[in-house]
């Protein structure tokens, strides 16, 4: 019996991980090829993206305290500020 | 300790190794660790409280010992009353001393005397109306010789404090639960699979549901003057998914936690926002505390007996001193009020009996007319939650004020969200229990395959609200 309940457990939590893993594929492949709806996507999809070195992306204080032209001066290197007042983490979970 | 916390998540597999692994063999160790696991859970909170249940239990004991020995009629009273004051005096001090004090001051300053007021600052012991009434409904139950006392102190402590429905319920009554720690318990495969059901349910309905209909419903309800009526009704409905979810997902952790250990609670909800009038609402909304208020106040006091006024008094009786407990504030007792204003009509044509039956057994959509009569339930419900909700009864008038702009505009909240975003898991919530109305629980029989489960339990992963843990509502009352 107990035995039993245990197996239950393990295939239950099993089935899970399997089906999680299954909705964060599909939520990938739909995120990749769909309409941007963010900014990480935007720029994923934006026309000569190959152009671009780095991407800022923040709140306030990443518009307010990063000036683009100087890091560029500085790196000679090419980036965009999408900095957004209030913006928080989760846009920077998207970035690999 | 919350049930939605890690604490709670590494507790009970202890408590479940330790039930059936090591002291399987000896039912009194069983229920010494059921007392000690009960009083380690409650302690999380605040150990000084843990006197209070100490105290109920010792003092209930042996007033069931004393009414057993007893024959004579004054002095079984006697005990019998040491029981009611003891439980309700705590009960009376802890929730209702602030209130009495404060409204006998208002009432003295109204006829032009000064009072200085002489308030406490008491806090509330969780649960404190939950443990109470069950250790009251053992001594009553055993004056009116409807239950043979135990002499298992043990049992009996385990019975007060058992920890699955000790803060919240459901409040079980000792015909029903205290037996049950008297036999040795079998470990049964089906009945676990159902509790871990059960407990994943619950999960469901406190994480995805109630704690991100809260955060809708605490904005919308801070700066309602703000907002328009759309939003104002978003705001009411949301409270009364939040509620039910909040509550009834707490009894079905319970009673699903109880399972695991062997154990069977009564059923505590059972779908409610399908009721047709709001007597089956009443019969489908916290059925244990109803059933209580039912068996020791309503029927002592006559029932639905005698004339048209005692049946009138009884009605109004019950439903305030119900709103009453839920806290002490004019909004719970307006709340109940008004249930009975609802209520009576019913009572008075005959008619509070007319829908026992689940809605629609047979069909998948209800009659137009059975539709209607859900849909101006739950409106009527609707309305009396907004007294529940509000702080004081300025604030209930005012939001229902605000209702009746009739501006109908979906807008966003200051919270960064629209008003609107959360009516999809309401209706997932809805569809789940709608096509599982027979059913004790959605997911109450041995053939649910893995899968509904598992998909289930990502939902509360995907959409269950972490950042914001909310307690539950009912650990207040």
């Amino acid at each position: 019996m107990m035995k039993s309940f245990l197996k239950y457990i393990c295939i239950l939590i099993l089935v899970t991980i399997s089906l999680l893993y299954g909705f964060d594929m599909l939520y990938s492949q739909i995120y990749n090829i769909g309409v941007s709806r963010d900014k990480v996507s935007w720029v994923r999809s934006m026309e000569g993206k190959d152009t671009l070195d780095f991407v800022l992306l923040g709140s306030s204080r990443c518009i307010h305290h990063l000036q683009t032209t100087i890091l560029e001066e500085k790196s000679g290197q090419h980036g965009l500020n999408l900095g957004y007042a209030g913006s928080g983490p989760v846009e920077k979970a998207h970035v690999k | 300790m919350l049930f939605n916390s890690i604490d709670f998540a590494v507790f009970l597999p202890i408590v479940f190794i330790l039930y059936w692994f090591v002291t399987n063999r000896n039912l009194t160790l069983q229920n010494v660790l059921i007392v000690g696991a009960s009083y380690v859970f409650y302690g999380w909170w605040d150990w000084k409280f843990l006197l209070l249940i100490v105290l109920s239990t010792i003092i209930d004991y042996f007033v069931g010992i004393g009414l057993s020995k007893e024959e004579n009629k004054f002095k079984r009273k006697a005990l019998l009353y040491t029981s009611v004051i003891v439980n309700l005096g705590f009960l009376g001090f802890f929730k209702y001393y602030n209130f009495f004090v404060d409204n006998f001051i208002a009432a003295f300053t109204l006829f032009g005397s000064e009072i200085q007021p002489n308030t406490l600052n008491i806090i509330l012991p969780v649960g404190i109306s939950f443990y109470t009434f069950q250790t009251l409904s053992y001594s009553i139950d055993v004056y009116k010789r409807n239950l043979e006392p135990t002499k298992d102190f043990i049992a009996f402590s385990a019975f007060v404090s058992f920890f699955p429905q000790l803060v919240a319920g459901p409040i079980e009554r000792a015909t029903n639960l205290l037996p049950q720690f008297y036999s040795k318990r079998i470990f049964d495969y089906g009945n676990s699979v159902l509790g871990i059901k059960q407990i994943v349910w619950g999960l469901f309905k406190k994480l995805v549901i109630a704690d991100n209909c809260a955060q809708y419903a605490n904005e919308i309800f801070s700066n309602y003057s703000q907002y328009s009526s759309a939003t104002l009704i978003l705001g009411a409905v949301y409270f009364s998914f939040q509620i039910y979810g909040d509550f009834s997902g707490y009894s079905d952790i319970a009673i699903g936690t109880s399972r695991l250990f062997g154990f069977n609670l009564m059923r505590n909800f059972a779908y409610p926002y399908f009721s047709r009038d709001i007597a089956e609402f009443w019969r489908r909304w916290h059925i244990s505390l109803s059933t209580w208020f039912r068996d020791y106040l309503y029927i002592p006091l006559g029932g639905s007996r005698g004339g048209l006024k005692s049946k009138i008094r009884n009605t109004i009786i019950i439903f305030v001193v119900s709103g009453f407990w839920h806290g002490a504030n004019w909004t719970f007792i307006v709340w109940g009020a008004l249930n009975a204003v609802y209520f009576l009509p019913l009572l008075l044509r005959n008619k509070n009996r007319v829908n026992t039956e689940t809605v629609a057994p047979n069909n998948i959509f209800p009659s137009l007319g059975e539709a209607a009569n859900i849909l101006i339930t739950y409106v009527l419900t609707l309305l009396a939650w907004i007294f529940f909700r509000a702080k004081d009864l300025t604030e209930a008038f005012n939001y229902l004020k605000g209702i009746f702009t009739f501006n109908f505009e979906f807008e966003m909240l200051r919270i960064e969200r629209y008003s609107i975003e959360i009516i999809p898991l309401i209706l997932i919530l809805l569809f789940i229990e709608w096509t599982n109305r027979k059913k004790e629980f959605p997911f109450a029989s041995q053939e649910e395959s893995f899968l509904k489960v598992s998909f289930l339990i990502s939902l509360i992963i995907l959409f269950g609200n972490y950042t914001d843990i909310q307690t539950f509502i009912y650990f207040q009352f």
